[in-house]
């Protein structure tokens, strides 16, 4: 299976190069963790997998509200989120 | 501006189909989808799993490729204003075939929003995107003949099932198996499916109640007639069967009924040159989608024998569709606390929206249904709870960028 790496709030993850930037992050985590703060302060993450509920919004490459989801992986993409970024 | 004989929205099997076959008859295409590959939820890029016309439809020199692309507003004169990654385009149509697919009917309970819990085909699209799974202990719950192939796919990829809880009856769900005996293929599908699961807690008659866990899914809590038990679990997979994406079609001011996009048996919409097939004329499956992709492109030639043809194949293929709205839909739902989450992107709870009076008033004064995903997932949950209509849809039909909305406005200046 080829590998790329990406930088995950910070840190170099390795993972499959046929990723979405989702399977990304719960590679890097092991499970699903929040990945944003709701309006009242509730940890969330993706829910949906095929970009309808816009909870896996990440911040990639420094634009915001990106779908995590429905966004594949390339070598050396920046992904932030909660406190490292600002979805 | 890009001008097309046919653009179709959607790059499922439906929309494949179609492509390939109205440009294996000469016709200029344009296949949009918002994911980053062909293939449609069902088969999730072009791989081994998809049919062979439409591994050919990827490779046709009349067919022009959109991915990752949204369409953001249906536009007069027969055209869309789409946004690719790094652009956005208005593009011109003689026909439009709308192949814009179903999405999974997520229902509030308490705790869904706890990170952990995804959709049921949510879950297996996460999967097949990268997610890690084997070894987790995964339960399973809602209701639709979704379960059966996400369950059979979870365990070869080393899930343990804890359970399947399906809130259908034992009876409805027999009746079912018996209207797969006339199709075969189907039947021995669902055999297949049963043979991966044995083993595999099933119980009918059930609803999950409750979702435990705080920064993540720790189990659930499961009904089953008078008994309430508890169950341990790493992830939970809900999901209620699926509806339409009726938005693109609203948006062109085509008929719709909360199942379907309303169309004649040759698949055109209330719209002049606007069609519709696939799982956005009803939730109907795979084969019903492919028949529906064939038999558009032979009505938008008018190639009379392929209609005869297509048109059969299709009446067969939608009575399992019938079979299937039948069997599940509706489903019943545990009664919600007043503090349970039902819009999550503006945290509107069940208490807050169950004494307003409808769609539009609740977006008003709670802001439900305002947030990013506008209204995809709590507007098909307030229909169900609160019994509620849709609104009428506006562009953008999706969160855009502003350089995208400035192409909308300059050349519609008294766009709303």
């Amino acid at each position: 299976m080829a590998t790329i790496t990406v930088s995950i709030n910070n840190h170099t993850i390795t993972c499959d190069a046929s990723s979405s930037v989702a399977g990304a992050i719960a590679q890097a985590t092991h499970q699903l963790g929040a990945t944003r703060q709701s309006v009242q302060g509730m940890p969330r993450t993706m829910l949906c997998g095929m970009g309808i509920c816009f909870e896996c919004r990440v911040t990639i490459n420094g634009i915001a509200h990106q779908l995590a989801c429905q966004t594949p992986v390339v070598t050396g993409m920046q992904i932030t989120y909660g406190e490292a970024g600002d979805a | 501006m890009p001008s097309y004989d046919v653009i179709i929205i959607g790059a499922g099997p439906a929309g494949m189909h179609a492509a390939q076959a109205l440009a294996s008859r000469g016709q200029q295409v344009a296949l949009i989808d918002d994911n980053p590959d062909a293939g449609g939820q069902i088969w999730r890029g072009v791989n081994n799993h998809a049919t062979q016309p439409a591994r050919a439809a990827l490779h046709s020199p009349h067919i022009t490729t959109y991915y990752q692309t949204r369409v953001i507003a249906t536009l007069a004169a027969q055209q869309l204003l789409v946004e690719t990654p790094n652009d956005a385009h208005i593009l011109h149509y003689r026909h439009l075939v709308i192949a814009s697919g179903a999405r999974e009917l997520l229902l509030p309970v308490a705790g869904w929003t706890t990170p952990g819990v995804t959709g049921i085909g949510g879950l297996q699209a996460l999967v097949k995107a990268g997610m890690p799974i084997a070894n987790k202990r995964v339960v399973i719950a809602g209701t639709g003949p979704l379960i059966w192939p996400v369950a059979a796919f979870l365990r070869t990829h080393g899930v343990h099932i804890v359970a399947i809880v399906e809130q259908q009856s034992l009876v409805r769900l027999a009746r079912f198996g018996m209207h797969l005996a006339s199709h075969p293929r189907k039947l021995w599908q669902a055999m297949s499916y049963a043979t991966q699961l044995i083993g595999v807690p099933f119980w009918h008659d059930s609803q999950v109640t409750a979702i435990s866990g705080t920064t993540h899914s720790t189990g659930v809590s499961i009904q089953r007639g008078e008994h309430q038990f508890q169950l341990a679990c790493d992830y939970v997979a809900l999901g209620h069967h699926l509806v339409p994406n009726l938005d693109i079609a609203q948006s062109l001011g085509c008929a719709t009924t909360p199942a379907a996009i309303t169309t004649s048996d040759q698949l055109a919409t209330t719209i002049p040159h606007v069609y519709a097939i696939g799982e956005a004329r009803g939730i109907g499956g795979l084969d019903c989608a492919i028949a529906e992709g064939h038999l558009v492109a032979a009505v938008i030639c008018q190639d009379a024998p392929a209609i005869a043809r297509w048109h059969h194949r299709v009446q067969t293929e939608r009575r399992i569709a019938t079979a299937i709205a039948a069997t599940f839909t509706p489903p019943r739902l545990p009664p919600l606390a007043a503090d349970t989450i039902v819009c999550r992107c503006e945290d509107v709870s069940h208490g807050q929206l169950q004494h307003a009076p409808d769609w539009r008033t609740a977006k008003l004064q709670q802001r439900c249904g305002m947030g990013p995903c506008q209204g995809r997932i709590c507007g098909a949950a307030t229909q169900h709870l609160y019994g509620w209509g849709p609104d009428a849809v506006r562009p953008p039909l999706r969160p855009a960028r502003v350089a995208t909305l400035a192409l909308l406005y300059a050349i519609s200046p008294t766009a709303e």
